[in-house]
């Protein structure tokens, strides 16, 4: 494992995941994370919800609901 | 190496350690351990500190009565100190470079110790530096925490530098606890437990702004729908009303056609003359019309002088007052004034010099003419200009009313005459020709239906400009609503989505602990059997309560019933499964990794350990009574590098093997 990256623990499970942004957007989040682990107060939230806009665009409300 | 390696450490003056000690410690894949050998007391720990106060700040590894003295005990070393006098300070520091094959990255931090009383000290540490190599240059590093956090975080390094002696009470009471906390520091639950908490901040934020919101688009809609509605419904209305006054004057014609073709003179001829009024009538109604605008226009331009008449009078009279009180002087240009007195001669033709009082006049003119205010002057000549054109205007306006008046006076003229024409032929009884009285009363029914419908029609179309208006504010503020609706809907999405990324990283995270069990336990079993001096197979069991049993094909070995070595080597096993499983390919540093095992087991534990740990850098700390002559020689194909500190003179002395 490089310094920077995250736990092939974790990677093994996220690279399951089906949804492509889904999956894109939990691994930034992730690898955010894992830049700051020993960071008492870290910024995150503004960084999240752009992610979050830019990867929850391509799916429809109805993708929900019809689950 | 594939893994991080300390490839050397410096101390300067850091404790025992007088001037500047070098540790070189670079190993490679078959030599991979390092021996620094010292007896008690001589600095082997403060080795193992100065690695933790350089990286995390900290010195984790103090004998309880190096702990009990810290406050006073100072960083820098006592030699140093001596010279000082008190308020004066010394200053010292420790590096550590790593990397994997060469140096990449090179920690340092530095330290102060005040000089405050006799034999009182106070110590203090810097910020922790850090520069890295980029190809052949080395540069600083502006978040040095945030790349060691990256090699190895604070919570996991104790699972990499680590005091052996201090491993026996490992398994007392309370151990599952430790093993639990251990797991979840290695197995980056912290991280998740981070992103899932942070996530939850996330959706907790989205779902605030969404209420904010919450529309209320069907209502608004309805009521968009209903306006609408209305305002058809009226049109309607409109419509059949206009269907229904077209068919009236439809018939109203036919009945002037028939009475148009009467046989009867007088009254042809005055259905002829009704034509000719109501065409009149028609025109002096287009009349009106225009001379109601005019008046409207005349009203407009006169009513802003006429609001303001009393004031303009006022200041008409004040003028005036002022005039007479020779406060204001006519409208003379001084340069008119000037060319006067320069010519000598007044504009009475009279000469200036023979008429002193004159000149003396127009010299007083020539001196008030610029002190008073242009617009002064101005306004006094304006103001009547201003009162005239205002009564111009009015009598405009009131001529255009007057035309109005004409104008209906006329109409109500031609109007009587059309009634007297009616009441005639109403009256009239002709033998052998249409029935005229009858038609004329049918007209009149007519005329007098079509004028209802007339002023109905009115009031429709202001119920429909109304309703237009209504319909109009309706659709906007449904279209607001669809608005927020559109906006809720894009949260609503991402709430779903940010929470579909929580609810995933949950399941992961108990996917993990129970794999992270699971490979402890395999870890620990490796490496137990691997240390353990006899030949025997155990087996290891770590349970979902994190306890540990250990057993033999001879039988059952509770954890109170292992020996103080065996607790040693298992509590050394548990560490380096713990190590492995973080994942970060950090080196390990062990204080005293066999203090309490006995000679026998000893021997046979370092024909073992080029086993553990393979591939990654161990660096032990051990007292003479550990590295004895059998342990070097089980040891001595995997050792890359030995020292040998003794202590002398109040510091320790290093010295390679």
């Amino acid at each position: 494992m490089k310094e920077d990256e995250v736990h092939s623990l974790i990677l093994d499970r996220t690279d399951e995941i089906e949804d492509d942004d889904l999956r894109s957007f939990i691994n930034e989040v992730l690898t955010h994370e894992r830049s700051r682990l020993d960071e008492h107060r870290p910024e995150y939230k503004e960084k999240y919800k752009t992610l979050a806009d830019d990867y929850s665009n391509n799916t429809s409300l109805d993708d929900y609901e019809d689950e | 190496m594939n893994d991080i390696q300390i490839i050397e450490v410096t101390v300067e003056d850091y404790r025992s350690y007088e001037g500047k000690e070098t540790f070189p410690l670079e190993v490679d894949e078959d030599e991979n351990i390092n021996i620094i050998q010292g007896q008690n007391g001589v600095g082997k720990s403060n080795f193992l500190n100065a690695i933790t106060l350089c990286f995390y700040d900290k010195e984790t590894h103090l004998d309880e009565s190096e702990e009990q003295g810290l406050d006073t005990d100072p960083f820098v070393n006592l030699t140093r100190l001596k010279d000082l006098d008190v308020g004066e300070s010394a200053t010292g520091s420790i590096e550590v470079k790593l990397g994997r094959d060469e140096p990449k990255y090179i920690f340092e931090r530095s330290f102060t110790t005040a000089k405050v009383g006799e034999d009182e000290y106070e110590s203090e540490t810097g910020e922790l530096q850090l520069h890295q190599r980029f190809g052949d240059e080395w540069k600083p590093v502006d978040q040095p925490n945030t790349r060691l956090s990256e090699i190895l975080p604070t919570r996991v390094h104790e699972y990499f530098f680590f005091d052996g002696e201090k491993l026996n009470g490992f398994f007392s009471e309370g151990y599952t606890e430790r093993i639990q906390d251990a797991i979840l520091d290695v197995s980056h639950i912290q991280l998740l437990n981070n992103a899932i908490g942070h996530l939850q901040n996330v959706q907790s934020d989205f779902e605030k702004k969404s209420s904010e919101f919450k529309g209320e688009t069907e209502k608004k809609e309805q009521a968009y729908r209903d306006a609408k509605a209305t305002l058809e419904d009226l049109q309607d209305e409109m419509e059949q009303i206009e269907g229904d006054i077209e068919d009236a004057e439809g018939e109203k014609d036919r009945i002037d056609e028939q009475l148009a073709d009467s046989r009867d003179k007088e009254v042809r001829s005055k259905q002829s003359q009704r034509q000719v009024l109501n065409d009149r009538i028609e025109n002096l109604e287009d009349d009106i019309v225009e001379d109601r605008m005019e008046a409207g226009e005349a009203l407009t331009q006169a009513g802003i002088v006429v609001y303001n008449e009393d004031a303009l009078q006022f200041a008409k009279q004040e003028f005036e007052s002022a005039e007479s009180e020779g406060e204001l002087p006519p409208k003379i240009q001084p340069k008119f004034i000037n060319e006067l007195l320069e010519r000598g001669e007044c504009i009475c033709g009279e000469n200036l010099d023979e008429s002193p009082k004159k000149r003396e006049k127009l010299e007083g003119l020539r001196k008030d003419v610029p002190e008073i205010p242009g617009g002064t002057i101005e306004g006094k000549y304006e103001i009547p200009n201003v009162l005239q054109t205002a009564e111009d205007r009015v009598e405009n306006l009131l001529e255009k009313k007057r035309d109005v008046e004409d104008t209906r006076d006329e109409i109500r003229d031609a109007k009587e005459e059309l009634q007297e024409i009616s009441a005639f032929l109403e009256s009239k009884e002709i033998p052998d020709d249409v029935d005229v009285g009858k038609l004329e009363s049918q007209r009149q029914d007519l005329e007098s239906r079509i004028n209802e419908m007339q002023e109905q029609k009115g009031q429709l179309r202001s119920r429909i400009q109304s309703q237009e208006e209504l319909k109009e504010e309706r659709r906007e503020e449904w279209e607001n609503e669809m608005d927020k609706e559109e906006k809720r809907k894009t949260l609503l999405r991402k709430i779903e989505f940010v929470r579909q990324a929580k609810e995933r990283l949950r399941d992961i995270k108990g996917e993990i602990l129970d794999q992270v069990r699971e490979q402890t336990e395999e870890y620990i079993d490796e490496y137990f059997n691997t240390l353990h001096w006899k030949d025997e197979h155990f087996t290891v069991e770590l349970t979902d309560e994190y306890q540990i049993n250990v057993s033999s094909p001879s039988g059952d070995k509770g954890l109170g019933s292992l020996s103080a070595g065996e607790q040693q080597i298992l509590a050394l096993s548990f560490m380096a499964s713990m190590s492995q499983i973080s994942g970060f390919s950090a080196p390990v540093v062990i204080d005293t990794p066999l203090g309490r095992i006995s000679s026998d087991p000893k021997h046979r534990i370092a024909r073992n350990i080029p086993e553990y740990l393979t591939g990654k850098q161990v660096t032990f700390l051990m007292t003479d009574e550990e590295y004895t002559q059998e342990v070097s020689a089980f040891l001595g194909d995997s050792v890359a590098n030995e020292y040998k500190l003794d202590y002398a003179s109040e510091k320790t002395e290093v010295a390679g093997l």
